[in-house]
């Protein structure tokens, strides 16, 4: 019957579960310990984000993988979970311009002019 | 004779996974979008508002400790790790381990949520609330002499708790340029909260170890992080402590004797919620604690 077959284990081993806790662990050391080399600037705070985003990125695709399932269900449910990831990117890219909102705070570009700025018409007052 | 019949192939209609694993999977799909709204927001104001004079704030500006963070996310992990292991017992129908295991979790995750209460209760104490928090290019007008009055009370507090100390006389000194004369303090807001930065900055160390000393350091920016803060780690902790429920109720059937075998794949259900849960604080961590 499909529902005693959905109830047997399907996926990784109990090894398997423990080495990935084990990966993860050490991967929340690692983050922690580049955050302390980037606060003694050892790192260049570029450097640290680039590498704690990379770290945050593997424990979510192992936990995902293994913990999930995904690794047995991935070629079932591929074709909605990537789509929403590809949204959940564009979401942010389409909200990256407004960015450039704060530029004129931060001296990069000047504000904007206020009122208008067109010039005179010939015979017309300033 | 024999002859080698042709099976037709058996067509199957919709996706090849139960209803239940679908329906969570399309749940967790709307959560990705909905966590993803939060924190791509808080990755637009982090970078596009803050200047060289005005930076974000810094951890010990907000009472942010990150060791604290990390052992959150540990937690967490943990609970991981024991959620599925609760799958897998119960699968070989070792119920009595799985059940056990259900249990840590739970455990955990309470763990989580009162370290996170902890935090809260910091950040209450600081005043490091939406709304509440001096900045320094707003300290003008009622906000201006609202900040005085503050920082009058707490100089006060302080140079009488630390009588004999270094701090107390700055503190006094302090407290003289608050003095009104002919109906004028000796400096304004903003240049006071200069004062009191470098007070602090100067005195970091007795504060840390004295939490009960409070000194309202103006922080630029530190209203729009103090949102930021609460909405993204407060939604989580909603989360939290809605997958604490579905535990709860899991083991309540345990309790009564109605938890089997066949109940395997709505523990996994559960587990794949609060991996999820996990995934979220694996990028919040980072996002709000060390970057």
């Amino acid at each position: 019957m499909a529902d005693a077959h959905a109830n047997e284990h399907h996926g990784p081993g109990f090894q398997a579960y423990l080495v990935v806790f084990g990966a993860l662990s050490i991967f929340t050391a690692v983050s922690f310990i580049v955050n302390v080399a980037v606060r003694n600037e050892s790192l260049t705070p570029t450097a640290g984000f680039v590498l704690i985003l990379t770290v945050a990125v593997i424990k979510a695709v192992l936990v995902g993988t293994y913990f999930m399932h995904l690794i047995v269900d991935w070629a079932k449910l591929y074709f909605f979970i990537f789509p929403t990831f590809i949204l959940a990117a564009m979401f942010v890219v389409v909200l990256l311009p407004d960015i450039v909102l704060g530029w004129p705070h931060q001296g990069h570009v000047p504000s904007p002019p206020v009122g208008n700025t067109a010039p005179p018409r010939p015979g017309e007052e300033p | 004779m024999a002859h080698a019949v042709e099976e037709e192939p058996v067509l199957h209609m919709g996706v090849p996974v139960n209803h239940g694993k679908l329906a969570m999977w399309i749940f967790l799909a709307t959560e990705i979008m909905f966590f993803t709204g939060l924190i791509g927001v808080y990755i637009i104001l982090r970078n596009g508002t803050p200047t060289d004079k005005e930076p974000w704030p810094r951890p010990e500006d907000v009472h942010l400790r990150e060791w604290i963070g990390a052992v959150n996310t540990f937690v967490l992990i943990c609970s991981s790790l024991t959620v599925v292991l609760a799958h897998y017992a119960l699968g070989k129908g070792n119920l009595g381990r799985a059940v056990q295991y259900v249990a840590v979790t739970l455990l955990l995750g309470t763990v989580f949520l009162v370290i996170k209460g902890f935090e809260y209760h910091s950040k209450w104490q600081h005043d490091i609330l939406p709304g509440h928090v001096y900045e320094p290019s707003r300290l003008d007008l009622q906000r201006g002499a609202e900040y005085l009055t503050t920082i009058r009370a707490q100089l006060t507090h302080i140079s009488e708790s630390t009588a004999g100390a270094p701090i107390a006389s700055q503190c006094r000194e302090l407290l003289a340029k608050l003095e009104l004369k002919e109906g004028l303090a000796a400096t304004t807001p903003r240049e006071m909260g200069k004062e009191i930065k470098e007070l602090y900055e100067k005195n970091e160390k007795l504060f840390e170890e004295h939490p009960e000393l409070h000194l309202a350091v103006p922080v630029s920016f530190g209203n729009l992080w103090a949102s930021c803060y609460f909405v993204m780690t407060g939604f989580h902790a909603l989360h939290v402590f809605g997958g604490l429920v579905a535990f709860v109720i899991i083991l309540a059937m345990a309790l009564v004797g109605r938890l089997g075998i066949q109940h395997a794949n709505m523990l996994e259900l559960v587990g794949l919620y609060w991996h999820f849960v996990d995934i979220v604080w694996i990028f919040l961590f980072p996002l709000l604690y060390l970057v």
